[in-house]
């Protein structure tokens, strides 16, 4: 083909030269243990720079219109159980963004074919506009919602909270492994594996409960996940053209198929599910459609003549729909006291939805919320984390709780290694683990810190403390009945304590 | 006259007649777009025409809606161009617009007309010329209505290997356009005009085990694609599930013990609908979908390929997902009436 945009760009990416005082390897940061080099990489797009902007820029100009009129018509107010979900979900969304532009710049400098670095570059820049994005839809809400505290620290607790630690072990993980299996966990997994379920799923979620700010961020982003994905489809169709790399393709694609589930996935169906009074599809529903039916079903088919088969654990990520967005609720509702929002128990109406949704939910979580609903007045002094025997063990992998998928019949073990005992939600996390201990053994985690604290302690330690330095920023109602104060807390008496680990199995 | 019509967002261009379609040009140059029943009734051919004016002529009301048409869709199967043409695609890959066989116009002589069955036809075409027809298997080709306009649509049964035969499983319609004439009409040594090959009805390269579902002359490019495995010594399991209403309407037993002897993995299944008192049997009865649905399993890994009545193809892909067959994975092709909805 040689129309004119074809032939300019080609001339574009000829502009790359050859070091002169060092050698040609040392222009790339880290090594990388796939094979790249003397393949023809698969050009993800035909983009320039000069054009790149132009679409950008028109799109940043559209969504901060929203914005400002937004903020001054003020015309409906928002869901309250959406928007005080939204402290503790979109607290975790810069983070997110901001270690996707580094792993990007990180990429660039590994990877050395110019066709993947261009599309690498763009999609760097993408992340730093999307974590503005985040960012800027923190500030309105903090600024906008009727009881701000929790926007105000939301920051501060995505690195400091149980629940952001879960999305930090991924994103570490992210940053920290190979740079080309960056690519395919965050480029095929993240971003398109789950992309519906996140973008479209959530979006109208936002919009349905009156939060117009985070369904406009979130549909400006997603016009930019194409090109995200075709970076990840580019880096995986370079890297197959060599057979040496498909034993590193597979192990890569199984680690990041499981990761993501007990991770990204985790919190998307929690957000879905327990964090919105509109309801439309279950978590389950969009997950069997999207994820798996049009993601997983098409991608390994694909892969199939490469010789790459389907993740091991495919089975038990499909049967986890019935329990993940469940189990991960009675972890963050149980836990309230050391988050920074206010919470929403489940009425009859969400529960009849549930059941019917998810067939058997009652006989499984049922008991859990008629307690939660008992213990949300602080005159009581009825504390539901110590009404459930305290918190559980974490994952030393991806940081979840050994609750999965159901807490009295979880899939969580022990392993020893270096005469150290480790714990783990799962075979998948497990199989993680001892192909790269050294890349996980020295994380430390919820409990490592807070050990022998009184729980009035552990949120006073946190920051998650309203202006009156007494009152919790979280509450486990929406009502505004006595607010729960710290002395509260400290009469329930729960002191945190590692619980017993789980039933020791063979590493291998 | 010719226009150009352009495919974008890949900037792949290709010439077209002002008395063709812009599928029917783009298949004869090796373009791969995606369709199916080539005469408008079907949708899977729908495209966003973003510059240019076409006549869209052919086009059914259930396929393209009036609304859809307004906003600018077309089925490129029934769009002849009236001007320079640019389409918007998407979801295509380029390597798929480049994956496609050129389609060739070709006579074949009638060598052979059997009957298979009670009402299922076997007809043999002599390719003249010397230059054969490259195909998949699972691909079809159109015959033309001898002394008429007028193409039907039937697939190959045999190999692909077999490039100067045709082989097709023809349906006796009372009065049907070209299975009418069969076989008396169409006696050894007529000359039949034939073009193609058409369709994306081929199995995918790969590992995975594979479930087959026909119905009928469905058989035919089944029993093509059985014999393209056979041909490759393939050792994927595969299961063939096919249903007749009797015992009589089983067709290709021979062809397919042959096949079983030469593919290690390989079942049949035969099913009818109706059994009779006066001829026992043995095998698997009622509809082929319940035979499906009896053998149960985990299909998350296998493929399936599924060729009959619009009605037969639904319920057997139904069931496959219910065994956890990912969508993807089910491959059809349903044969869609001529003469439309």
């Amino acid at each position: 083909m040689n129309d004119p945009q074809t032939l300019a760009y080609d001339r574009v990416k000829s502009i790359d030269w050859e070091p002169s005082y060092i050698q040609p390897e040392q222009k790339l940061v880290h090594k990388t243990r796939f094979h790249l080099e003397g393949l023809k990489p698969v050009d993800p797009f035909k983009t320039f720079v000069r054009d790149y902007f132009k679409v950008e820029h028109e799109k940043d100009n559209r969504h901060y219109a929203i914005l400002e009129a937004s903020s001054r018509l003020s015309d409906s107010t928002p869901d309250a159980r959406w928007m005080e979900g939204m402290k503790f979900g979109l607290s975790n969304l810069p983070g997110v963004e901001y270690a996707a532009a580094r792993q990007m710049g990180r990429m660039v400098r590994s990877v050395a074919p110019m066709e993947l670095r261009q599309g690498y570059m763009m999609q760097g820049l993408d992340e730093v506009r999307h974590c503005q994005l985040e960012l800027n839809t923190l500030r309105h809400h903090l600024r906008s919602w009727r009881d701000p505290a929790g926007y105000d620290v939301a920051l501060k607790a995505a690195g400091t909270s149980v629940g952001g630690g879960i999305f930090r072990a991924m994103l570490e993980d992210l940053l920290t492994c190979d740079p080309v299996e960056t690519s395919l966990g965050l480029q095929m997994f993240v971003e398109t594996a789950y992309t519906n379920v996140f973008f479209v799923g959530l979006s109208s979620a936002a919009a349905a409960h009156g939060d117009k700010m985070m369904a406009s961020t979130m549909l400006t982003i997603q016009s930019d996940e194409a090109r995200h994905m075709a970076n990840g489809w580019a880096t995986l169709a370079t890297l197959l053209q060599n057979d040496r790399n498909i034993p590193l393709i597979q192990q890569a694609l199984d680690k990041w198929s499981w990761r993501t589930h007990t991770s990204f996935s985790v919190a998307v169906n929690l957000f879905t599910d327990y964090f919105v009074t509109k309801r439309q599809e279950s978590a389950k529903e969009m997950n069997l459609r999207w994820v798996f039916d049009e993601f997983y079903g098409g991608f390994y088919q694909k892969l199939e003549k490469y010789g790459i088969k389907a993740p091991k654990h495919l089975d038990r990520m499909i049967s986890d729909q019935d329990y993940l967005s469940h189990s991960a609720a009675i972890y963050l509702f149980g836990a309230w006291p050391v988050f920074f929002h206010r919470y929403d128990g489940m009425t009859p109406a969400d529960m009849e939805w549930f059941e019917k949704k998810y067939p058997g939910w009652y006989a499984n979580y049922g008991s859990f919320w008629e307690a939660y609903n008992r213990c949300t007045d602080p005159s009581d002094q009825a504390l539901i984390l110590k009404e459930l025997g305290g918190l559980p063990n974490f994952c030393q992998v991806c940081q979840l709780p050994t609750i999965f998928p159901l807490p009295g019949a979880n899939s969580g073990r022990s392993c020893l290694h270096g005469g150290q005992r480790f714990i783990f939600c799962s075979t998948g996390c497990q199989e993680i683990f001892f192909n790269e201990p050294e890349h996980y053994q020295g994380f430390q985690g919820f409990l490592d810190r807070y050990e022998g604290f009184e729980l009035s302690e552990v949120t006073r330690d946190m920051g998650f403390v309203r202006e009156d330095g007494k009152t919790l920023i979280a509450q486990p109602t929406l009502a505004s009945q006595r607010l729960w104060t710290l002395d509260d807390i400290k009469r329930c008496d729960y002191v945190v304590k590692k619980p017993p680990p789980p039933p020791l199995v063979e590493a291998a | 006259m010719s226009f150009s019509i352009t495919l974008a967002p890949f900037g792949l261009q290709f010439e077209c007649a002002a008395e063709e379609t812009i599928l029917a040009a783009a298949l004869r140059q090796g373009i791969g777009l995606r369709y199916g029943c080539k005469h408008g009734a079907c949708g899977s051919c729908k495209a966003r025409i973003v510059e240019g004016e076409v006549d869209l002529a052919q086009a059914s009301g259930f396929a393209l809606m009036g609304y859809e048409r307004d906003a600018g869709l077309a089925l490129l199967c029934s769009a002849y161009p009236l001007d320079d043409i640019v389409v918007q695609l998407e979801d295509y890959t380029e390597t798929e617009l480049h994956a496609a066989r050129p389609t060739v116009a070709r006579t074949g002589r009638v060598v052979a007309c059997t009957p298979c069955s009670p009402d299922i036809w076997q007809l043999l075409l002599a390719l003249e010329g010397g230059e054969g027809l490259d195909f998949d298997a699972g691909q079809f080709v159109e015959v033309n209505v001898p002394g008429t306009d007028e193409w039907r649509a039937y697939s190959m049964a045999n190999a692909p290997s077999d490039r100067h035969l045709i082989e097709l499983l023809i349906k006796k319609i009372p009065g049907g356009c070209f299975s009418g004439l069969l076989p008396h009409a169409l006696p050894e040594g007529t000359r039949v005009a034939v073009r193609g090959p058409y369709g994306q009805f081929n199995v995918q390269v790969g590992s995975a085990p594979i479930v087959m579902v026909a119905g009928g002359s469905g058989m035919a490019p089944i029993l093509s694609m059985l014999r393209a495995l056979a041909a490759q010594a393939c050792a994927r399991e595969i299961v063939f599930y096919y249903g007749a209403r009797t015992a009589a309407d089983l067709i290709c037993g021979p062809e397919l013990a042959a096949l079983a002897a030469q593919l290690p993995a390989f079942r049949y299944i035969p099913t009818i609908s109706e059994p009779m008192v006066a001829a026992p049997w043995a095998g698997e009865t009622g509809l082929v979908t319940a035979a499906l649905a009896r053998d149960g399993g985990n299909l998350r890994g296998a493929e399936a390929y599924l060729c009959g009545p619009p009605g037969m193809v639904d319920a057997a892909a139904a069931v496959l997902k219910i065994q956890g067959m990912f969508s993807s994975r089910i491959r059809c092709d349903k044969f869609v009436s001529t003469q439309g909805p």
